[in-house]
């Protein structure tokens, strides 16, 4: 493993840098010209070629430094608007790397005029006066999962719901923190954890409370969890100062994480003395407990600040909470705490040890329950009563999904295992043709998912029997994209949706993302027109031939000659993703299609290895971005260019297994520093 | 369905309809000082609702036919509110910020803000939000924000959202019945409740301005937002203190809590009671429910509609959904109605809740698969204060959406002139309105030319909705005969002529069928001669 990048990241900042100032004397006037010459004539704010308008982009090019409004709502819309402007750049500097554009039959960039433009994307909006950055350094408030999971760490209860589906709520059963405490939202990044937008979204104080106070009695009950607080069961009256202090202090350490100021400490103390003196021990112990817990010390994950525009590294306790919070939604655990307040962490193979014994956690389950679940989708199968289908079924399916994600972690796969595997969580009831094997159940498991029952009321009928690793030999099914969760929420209840497949696929896994056109022709049109042409005795029109029709103008090809193939090429599997070979009516289904590189395919598993040949990059680099997006709780910006290209090159030097894009992922300076502006 | 009353015993109810205001309301929710009455039509104490249903509607079951501003026939949509037409104004010609068409977040983003500004950036203050601002001052809780729709939008969250506080942030839905009921009628109410809160509060701003301190700069604008729902608590339990001092709170511990809602449907209702009860017992006086946001897959399976609701709403292009998607939007139509039952039950000072309540119901689109954002549906009832003229049919000529909400802060007691995108405050809500007619036939519709290929034509454009013919159009003539528009999909949104229904046109298009009824199936180009009479 290379552990050779966390030190020097300092000096290739500098070194690029340097290079960069050397060969990038250009001016404004030549990208206007490349601009004006190339891209203009269909891209201009009259023809707006695919709802592209490049007019704007000179405006900025010619005018940098606009000044700063004077008002605060004017200067939101100057930021709103040069935020487009970095997007739309984000987008041409994409699309003209590429070679996507322009098209084929127009005049084509030369290498020189392609390096126009990169070197001005890349001096304007990937560096900052030449140097590369981190951006801006947001605080980040806990979300409802990380807060669930920091109150059992630090009170040492348990607070989650086993996860039991209920026919009554035709979903997972929530935790009480859960029923109180509302659902965060998930932000531009595409996660809850997206600090930009729980900053603007109101902190549910009362809901807070509630929460603090059902956590503490859960504590209070429990004599375990307060013999690992207070090193005893009972408090006694006569509890010494000294003693009282000592809890106290132990306690806040765990509970703020970066410790708090003398200050802070000294006000609870006498908060203390002041209750101690009017009611039990006991009692002025939970009151300060639950002062600590409503402190923003412990609601908000501080770093010490200074001030500085320029990257500069977080404290190695700091770096920590980064860590756990990252690998395990959760605050460090007493090992990382100590490697850390000892210094020890800032050691690059001390840090990628922790990473290695981080990940063979059975905590880091909050990797496929809250990253992989949101990023793609699946935590819907849990909490969206659409998709209920019986308790065993929507367990098993959620589960399928969350296992499968697990295994890569577990044994650190390459994450291209994503769309095509030769292995795979099955439940009992699908095994859909081919061979295959069932692997013994690690034993890992049983802790993690061993309260996985099924019940009845309040009955436990029987332990419930989770998905089981299958190797599979000459099945459709491997990997996770085909799983019968992703089938089913890209479905329609009754009928499978290409398109929302295809885009799905593109989103999630290209990391493309489509702006759905404003409105289109209904499918209906193709149909009636194949309808009007055909005689009487052809066969019935399968709903592929409408597709294809449907998407034939030039104007949809642009999208749909990337949507449609990946959605068709999976038409063998139903809306519960279950292999079919007729649509009702007897019409023969054939999930296959042409990439848009020429390269055709005549079944699911081949496209899923067309995928993964001619979309290989693009799959690494978006998991990576998605992942990064989540572990910095922001989206991911240009100037994020640098780190991002330096865990692509060295993932793909390691089979681009898990492990590695996390360790890469942990090295980076974006997730070792942090910058003030 | 649930037993509807269980929010309350029975016996604090009304005992039948001929006693209805039997209830010693006073007693409770009088001020014990003086004993005078404020609870006479002061416009300080006029209530809002807004009751918001994503996606749209299907405009031929929407659109109210004919009639005169007092005298017209319910559209199929609003059957439910057969009981309480003398009670409801049907408002038409009302539109959002037309940026927002074609789109769902916008239309979203624009309906309580009269603005589209980006999602998921700040917005402008919401109307609902000004009110409370200023009503709010003298209820324990500030406002509701409530939704029905079981889960929340991922792709945008700015859809999940219709209310937006001061600095333009989105004010958090609530989606639990119970939470909600516990908040308005447990917690504060209970004076030992609120004193250990007060402990914890004074504890925990002393906590922040030792932790603010020592923040950064940009730290202290996340953690303003801590301080911000502290004090909001804190003005709660300053207002509940109050109201028990002056003898209100009492009634509260007579509501049972809600049962757990066992589908969209229950939780819906559960909410309109709790937003009835609050109301009732002067607990918050403005909240507003999503019932369904615009990419809503929720499913109304109890009553026997399968599929996703935003699937529905796509008649055009998903074929057959009509009658499922009439259903729904009748079943919302029914929540009004039922609500609208629940306000005329409680007794309010002289009246009833009902008359001193602004009920705004409606959807930021209309029609649900062009997503246009012009002629809003949308039904105002409730007498608010005895300010509104209600049991009319109302057209407007392309109002914009903001001139409704600056009305109706007006009607709320608030001293505002502009808002959004208003350029006056809306007549015909407090008094008789400009009732715009239908274009009257003045005999010129018919056809100008007609070859083999091509035809002009004049004459009034309806659209014509069936669950056979989604997207049929139709030229009506002076003769009483009339042409049909069968064109693609594509052509009617490129052109956007379901804006432009009710008006009369010249339409030059390429003809297919020459028997009558003749059918242009491309329209070439169209020139709009007049909107109304």
């Amino acid at each position: 493993m290379p552990s050779n990048l966390v030190m020097p990241f300092r000096s290739v900042f500098v070194a690029l840098a340097l290079m960069l100032e050397s060969f990038c004397q250009l001016t404004a006037n030549e990208v206007v010209e490349v601009l004006k010459s190339h891209c203009l004539e269909c891209h201009d704010s009259t023809e707006k070629s695919g709802g592209i308008d490049l007019s704007v982009l000179l405006k900025g090019v010619e005018d940098p430094q606009e000044s700063a409004d004077r008002h605060a709502e004017a200067s939101a819309e100057a930021n709103h608007s040069s935020n487009l402007i970095q997007d739309l750049w984000a987008r041409v500097e994409k699309v003209v790397s590429r070679g996507e554009m322009p098209p084929d039959g127009e005049d084509q960039l030369d290498e020189k005029k392609r390096e126009t433009i990169r070197l001005y994307f890349r001096n304007r909006y990937v560096l900052r006066n030449g140097n590369p950055h981190v951006g801006q350094t947001l605080l980040r408030r806990l979300t409802r999962y990380e807060l669930q999971n920091t109150l059992e760490d630090v009170l040492g209860v348990s607070l989650k719901r086993p996860y039991v589906f209920s026919p009554e709520s035709k979903g997972m059963v929530r935790s009480t923190i859960e029923l109180v405490y509302p659902e965060d939202v998930p932000g531009e990044s595409g996660f809850d954890n997206d600090a930009q937008q729980l900053a603007i979204s109101n902190l549910p104080f009362q809901e807070y409370v509630q929460t603090v106070d059902y956590a503490l009695r859960m504590f209070a009950q429990n004599d375990f969890a307060r013999k690992v607080v207070f090193g005893q069961t009972r408090l006694p009256n006569d509890l010494s100062i000294e003693q009282a202090t000592r809890i106290i202090d132990l306690f806040v350490r765990r509970a703020w994480r970066v410790g708090g100021s003398k200050e802070d400490r000294n006000r609870l103390m006498s908060r203390y003395h002041r209750l101690a003196g009017e009611k039990t021990i006991e009692e002025a112990m939970l009151a300060v407990m639950k002062f600590a817990l409503l402190s923003p010390r412990f609601m908000y994950r501080f770093e010490s600040v200074k001030e500085s525009s320029v990257p500069y590294r977080v404290s190695p306790v700091e770096l920590a909470v980064r860590l756990s919070y990252f690998l395990w939604s959760s605050p460090p655990d007493e090992e990382l705490f100590t490697l850390a307040r000892n210094g020890k962490l800032s050691q690059p193979e001390v840090l990628t040890q922790q990473i290695a014994r981080m990940l063979n956690s059975p905590k880091r389950i909050s990797l496929s329950e809250n990253f992989a679940g949101q990023w793609l989708g699946f935590d819907q199968l849990k909490t969206n009563p659409v998709y209920y289908q019986g308790e065993s079924w929507t367990r098993g399916v959620y589960d399928e999904l969350l296992f499968s994600f697990d295994e890569l972690l577990k044994s650190n796969r390459s994450i291209l295992e994503i769309v095509d595997s030769d292995w795979v969580y099955l439940r009992n009831a699908r095994l859909a043709g081919g061979r295959s094997k069932k692997i013994q159940l690690d034993n890992v498991y049983i802790d993690i998912f061993s309260d996985r029952r099924i019940r009845k009321g309040l009955k436990v009928e029987r332990f419930y029997d989770p998905p089981a690793l299958y190797q599979l030999e000459g099945t459709q099914f491997g990997g996770l994209i085909t799983s019968t969760g992703i089938m089913r929420i890209t479905s329609a209840p009754k009928r499978t949706n290409p398109i929302r497949r295809g885009v799905w696929i593109l989103e999630k896994i290209i990391g493309e993302s489509m702006q759905p056109p404003e409105n289109i022709p209904p499918l209906a049109e193709s149909e009636k027109r194949l309808n009007q042409n055909k005689d009487e005795n052809a066969p019935e029109v399968s709903p592929t031939e409408i597709l294809r029709l449907h998407t034939s103008q030039d104007s949809c090809r642009v999208c749909h000659r990337h949507i449609d193939p990946l959605g068709l090429g999976l038409e063998n599997m139903d809306p519960l993703g279950v292999w079919r070979t007729e649509y009702p009516g007897k019409i023969k289904i054939k999930s296959e299609g042409t990439l848009p590189n020429g390269r055709s395919f005549r079944s699911p598993s081949e496209l899923k290895k067309e995928l993964l040949n001619y979309y290989k990059d693009r799959i690494a680099e978006n998991m990576v971005r998605q992942m990064m997006a989540y572990a910095l709780g922001r989206k991911i910006q240009p100037f994020d260019r640098i780190s991002l290209d330096r865990v692509l090159v060295a993932i793909s030097a390691d089979d681009y297994r898990i492990g590695t894009v996390i360790e890469q992922i942990v090295l980076s300076p974006q997730f070792q520093c942090r910058q003030d502006d | 369905m649930s037993d509807p009353s269980y929010l309350l015993p029975r016996r604090s109810f009304l005992r039948g309809a001929g006693v209805a205001m039997s209830l010693p309301l006073l007693e409770v929710m009088a001020p014990a000082i003086d004993g005078t009455d404020r609870l006479s039509a002061s416009p300080g104490r006029v209530r809002l609702c807004v009751l918001y249903k994503g996606c749209g509607v299907n405009p031929s079951s929407w659109d109210v036919t004919g009639g005169t501003e007092t005298s017209f026939q319910l559209p199929k949509l609003l059957q439910p509110l057969a009981p309480h037409q003398k009670d409801v104004t049907i408002l038409s010609g009302i539109d959002s910020d037309h940026r927002a068409n074609g789109t769902h977040v916008s239309a979203t983003l624009a309906f309580m803000t009269g603005k589209v500004k980006k999602s998921n950036y700040r917005q402008s203050q919401s109307f609902d939000q000004l009110i409370a601002d200023e009503v709010g001052k003298e209820t324990p809780v500030h406002s509701l924000a409530l939704r029905g729709d079981p889960y929340i939008d991922r792709n945008d969250s700015s859809e999940n959202y219709l209310s937006y506080d001061r600095v333009g942030d989105p004010v958090p839905v609530a989606a639990n019945p119970e939470v909600v009921f516990n908040q308005l009628f447990r917690g504060f109410n209970n004076p030992q409740h609120r004193s250990k809160t007060k402990t914890v509060i004074d504890e925990v701003k002393e906590s922040y301005e030792a932790v603010r301190r020592r923040a950064s700069r940009s730290d202290r604008q996340v953690l303003l937002q801590y301080l911000e729902a502290v004090r909001d608590v804190e003005k709660e339990i300053a207002k509940f203190s109050e109201v028990d001092r002056q003898g209100r709170g009492e009634n509260s511990s007579r509501f049972l809590p809600p049962t757990a809602a066992r589908n969209m449907g229950e939780r819906v209702q559960a909410m309109l009671d709790l937003i009835a009860i609050a109301f009732w017992t002067d607990t918050t006086r403005v909240a507003s429910l999503m019932m369904a946001h615009t990419e809503s897959r929720g499913i109304y399976d109890f009553i026997g509609v399968n599929d996703e609701f935003h699937y529905l709403s796509h008649f055009v292009r998903n074929r057959r959904v009509i009658p499922n998607f009439d259903r729904v939007n009748q079943w919302h139509a029914s929540q009004l109605s039922y609500f609208l039952t629940k306000l005329k039950s409680l007794q309010d000072g002289e009246g009833t809740l009902f008359d001193n309540t602004v009920v705004l119901f409606g959807s930021g689109i209309k029609h649900a698969d062009y997503h246009s954002v012009a002629d809003l549906p949308l039904v105002l009832a409730g007498g608010g204060g005895g300010q509104i003229k209600l049991g009319r049919y109302v057209r407007y000529h392309h109002a914009p959406n903001g001139n409704l909400l600056l009305k109706l802060m007006q009607v709320m007691g608030l001293k505002k002139t502009q808002f959004g995108n208003s350029t006056e405050p809306l007549p015909g809500i407090t008094e008789r309105g400009t009732f715009y007619r239908d274009v009257v036939d003045d005999g010129s519709w018919k056809i100008l030319s007609l070859s083999d290929k091509e035809i002009v034509v004049i004459g009034k454009l309806q659209v014509r909705v069936t669950a056979e013919d989604p997207n049929l159009y139709v030229i009506l003539l002076s003769d009483g005969s009339h042409v049909e528009i069968r064109a693609g999909f594509g052509n009617i949104n490129g052109n956007r002529m379901d804006l432009f229904a009710g008006s009369v046109m010249t339409v030059t298009g390429e003809l297919k069928v020459k028997e009558r009824p003749l059918v242009i199936t491309k329209v070439k180009n169209y020139q709009v001669l007049k909107n109304v009479d």
